[in-house]
Parts: C-alpha cells; structure tokens; sequence
C-alpha cells in the first residue's frame, strides 16, 4: 500500500503564531486588569480633594496644581505681555524653583 | 470560509512571511507613530481619571481669602460661622502650604480628622497624634524616609516630626510630593496660629449657590473666592480636552509624515510587486482576485503593527513608567518617575490603532496595485 505524502508544512506558520500572541497581548492590554492604574480614591477622600492640574508639586504657582486653591496664576502679570518668572508649570523651559532656602 | 478565501489567505500569508524585510519596515514605520500617540492619550485619559476622582472625593465649596487680587489666608474660628449656614452639611479646615524639607520642596498639607488616614493605604501606620506626619513616595524616595525616622523642616528646626507612614506611589499622582499633618502642627510650622488656607465645605444638594452667598455675606470673613465643584468640573473637561486635542493634532502631523513615509517604502518594492501582479494576471487571475490578495497580505500586516503598538505603548507607560514621555504632561517630573503616570487604556484606543493602520497601510497598497492589475501582464511585470 502506498503510503501518502505528508502535508508540505504551512509557510508562514511562526508569522500566524505571533499574530495570534500580539493580539492576544494587545487584548489584555486593553481589557486586562492592568488596562487601567489605580487611581488614589482613599487619598483623596482623607485630604478632601488635592490636586487637579498639570503639576504634582507646587514649585511655582498653586493654581497649576489645583484651581481650588488659587483661582488664579500669581505668576501672570497682565496686563504686561508674558510672565514675573519663566513659569515651568506653564510650559516654560525652566525647570527649578529658584526660591533661596531658609 | 470559502475554499478560495482560505487559499488566499494562505497565499497572503505565505508572502508575508517571503518579504520579512518589507514586513518588518512598514511595521516599524505605523509603530513609530502609534506608540507615542496611543501612550500619550492613555496617560491624559488616566490623569482626567484621577481628576474626576479628586473632584468627586472634594467638597462642594473651596473658600479662600483674597486681597489685593492675591490669595490670603483665613481666621480658623470661622469655620462655626460657616457651619451655621443654612444647607451645609460639613464644613473642614485645611492648610495647603509649600516648604522645603532637607532640600526637596514639599506640599505641606494640614488636615483635620485624622481617624480617616487608615483607609489610605500606605506603609507604616496613620497620624495617631500631634507631631506625625505622613510622607509622599517622592519625598520618602529624595530623603530616604521610612516610618519611625524623625523629620525637621529648615524654617523651624526646633520642631521635630515622626514619620507614622510612607505613602506608596499608588496612593495618587497628587501624593507623592506631600507632607502631611494636622491642622495645628501645619499652623506651628508656618508660624500662623489660627489661620487656615481654605474650608472645605459639602452642602446639600441644589444649596451652593445659596451657601456661597451667603459665605460671602459672613461678618469677619472679609474677600473670599469660592469655586465650586461645577466649575471646576467644567475646568477640567475643557483643560484635558484641550491637552488631548493638542495632542491628537501632534499626532496627525506625525501621522502625515508617516503616510508619506509608507508611500516611499512601499515604492521601493513597487518593481517586485510588479512582476508578481503581472505573473498572477498571465496565470488568469482576475483583477478582484489579485486586489483580494493584497489586501490580505497588507491587512494582516497592519494588524500585527497595530496590536504590538498597543502592547508596546502598555509596556511604555505602565513597567516603563512612561518615561520621557510622562514630563510633557505633568511638569516638573523627572524624566524617568519613580512611579509612571495614571493612565487609562480601553477598547477605543485598540479599535483606533487598528483602523489607523488598516487605512494607512490599505490606501499606499491597493492604489498602486489597482493601476498595476489594469494593464497587460506583460505591462504590469515590467
């Protein structure tokens, strides 16, 4: 009895099996526990509410770190055109507080 | 599926895997643009997040004094006349203050009620009385602090504070720069016997407008500011939204670059693809079937870019901590944090990587092979 050719193997087969694996990972990335970080609801409940803006510290201008504090950015000085300082949290290139230290 | 589908496919396949090289580039050509574009939107999703979160973990009300157009602090004791106000439910003290603690600027926060702490997760243990103090992770990590160490401040060495407990970077973004106190250790720290900063104030619903009134009205309180939460509600949907919108225009720049990008890669192979197409058209193809083909071949190959970008965006912003990337969005960061931004990943930002690449990829394949399956083999081959 002949005994049959065997199946020539599929070419491209490893490049299916990533495929597969990318998006299965792309997936769980998406979807997976770890699609979203933790976000401080306990801190925030115990302090009554910090933070908002685009800074986590307020080296400058307490307003970037949360309007409820500071309504408004002491660093402005309108009506003059530009700023007292080269505000960081307002997209300045500076990037220390300058503050002398006590 | 069809015998002949299925046949294509492997076909498809089977030419993905021959030109690894062409695979590879217009991989890396959609990465390039999709990694930093889907990282940066997960992380402006993920601070909007964690705004909302402190918005609704927030009072109602925020009264601050004013003068000379400046923020001032606030006598402590008018708390009670606050509280007397009709339609407030809660009324608390609070003091926002800065300070620098053995070189590193600190958010010194001095707060009341400390028997809320033990739900906040942390190391070590809550402020159980006068003189304890509670650390951020970016302070602890810069003063090398960890419970039981003790804690002087260069404005009043001669107040000396226990670390109670270390705050993990989970805690939130807006914790990792903070000290905090109670309410009296913040007014001996700053040398403002009883001054606050701010109240805090819940009232029942429909009454801000009412209480903010009459907060304004109260005898001894002098100017204030008050900002309520639909306010502020309304400021950060328009500040995200302007933040996420400058971004997406950014990308679309890049996006462009990128298509033209494509167009020249794929130029490059425009002679080989030549003679493929005008080979299948003198084996009878039709003109569907050759289109179909590279169609599959192309839209296979936008897959894979689009789900490794996703991937490779998670990986950047969540165990990479978003490095380099994180200090756009949230000044004054190192580039590489010690813990990565919030962020937020979800089906949309899958479904946007996937449709992006598909169009980008489809478009710079199927118009040449289109115009190249019209003409003689002989033509097209050549």
């Amino acid at each position: 009895m002949r005994r049959q050719a065997p199946e020539p193997p599929l070419p491209g087969r490893g490049l299916l099996v990533l495929a597969a694996i990318l998006v299965g990972a792309a997936l769980a990335a998406v979807l997976g526990p770890g699609a979203t970080a933790p976000a401080g609801g306990s801190f925030q409940r115990a302090v009554g509410g910090l933070g908002l803006g685009g800074v986590a510290a307020p080296r400058w201008s307490f307003h970037s770190l949360d309007p409820r504090l500071a309504p408004s950015d002491e660093t402005l000085c309108a009506p003059l055109p530009g700023r007292i300082f080269p505000n960081p949290d307002a997209s300045s290139g500076v990037g220390r507080f300058p503050e002398a230290r006590r | 599926m069809s015998p002949r589908i299925r046949e294509l496919a492997l076909m498809a396949l089977a030419d993905l895997a021959r030109h690894t090289f062409r695979t590879a580039v217009v991989g890396a050509c959609l990465a390039a643009a999709l990694v930093p574009y889907l990282a940066g939107l997960a992380m402006v999703r993920g601070l909007e997040r964690e705004a909302r979160v402190s918005l609704a973990a927030g009072a109602d009300l925020y009264v601050t004094g004013e003068a000379f157009g400046r923020t001032r602090p606030l006598d402590a004791a008018m708390a009670e006349a606050i509280r007397a106000v009709p339609g407030v439910e809660r009324v608390a003290a609070r003091i926002t203050g800065r300070a620098y603690v053995g070189g590193a600027l600190a958010l010194v926060l001095g707060v009341e009620g400390p028997a809320a702490w033990p739900a906040v997760p942390r190391a070590g243990r809550g402020i159980e009385g006068p003189g304890e103090v509670l650390v951020g992770a970016e302070i602890a990590r810069a003063l090398s602090l960890s419970p039981r160490d003790l804690l002087t401040f260069p404005r009043d060495p001669a107040e000396v504070f226990t670390v109670a407990g270390v705050f993990p970077p989970a805690a939130g973004l807006w914790s990792r720069d903070a000290v905090v106190m109670g309410l009296g250790d913040a007014q001996d720290l700053f040398g403002r016997p009883g001054q606050v900063t701010e109240f805090l104030v819940w009232v029942r619903p429909g009454f801000a407008d009412t209480v903010a009134s009459r907060i304004r009205a109260l005898n001894g309180i002098g100017s204030v500011r008050i900002q309520d939460r639909a306010l502020v509600g309304a400021l950060v949907e328009a500040g995200y939204g302007t933040s996420g919108g400058l971004f997406t225009a950014l990308f679309w720049a890049a996006f462009a670059c990128s298509v033209l990008a494509m167009w020249v890669v794929l130029g490059f192979s425009a002679g080989e693809r030549g003679r493929e197409v005008g080979l299948l058209k003198a084996l009878g193809w039709y003109t569907e079937e050759v289109l179909a083909l590279v169609a599959l071949e192309n839209g296979l190959s936008a897959l894979l870019a689009a789900s490794g970008s996703v991937v490779l965006a998670w990986l950047w912003v969540g165990p990479g901590r978003g490095a380099f990337l994180a200090p756009y969005f949230v000044r004054g960061l190192p580039p590489v944090p010690l813990a990565g931004l919030p962020y937020r990943f979800g089906p949309a930002l899958l479904l946007a990587a996937v449709v992006l690449s598909e169009t980008l990829v489809l478009t710079a394949a199927l118009v040449p092979t289109w115009r190249l399956a019209r003409r003689p083999p002989l033509e097209a081959g050549t």
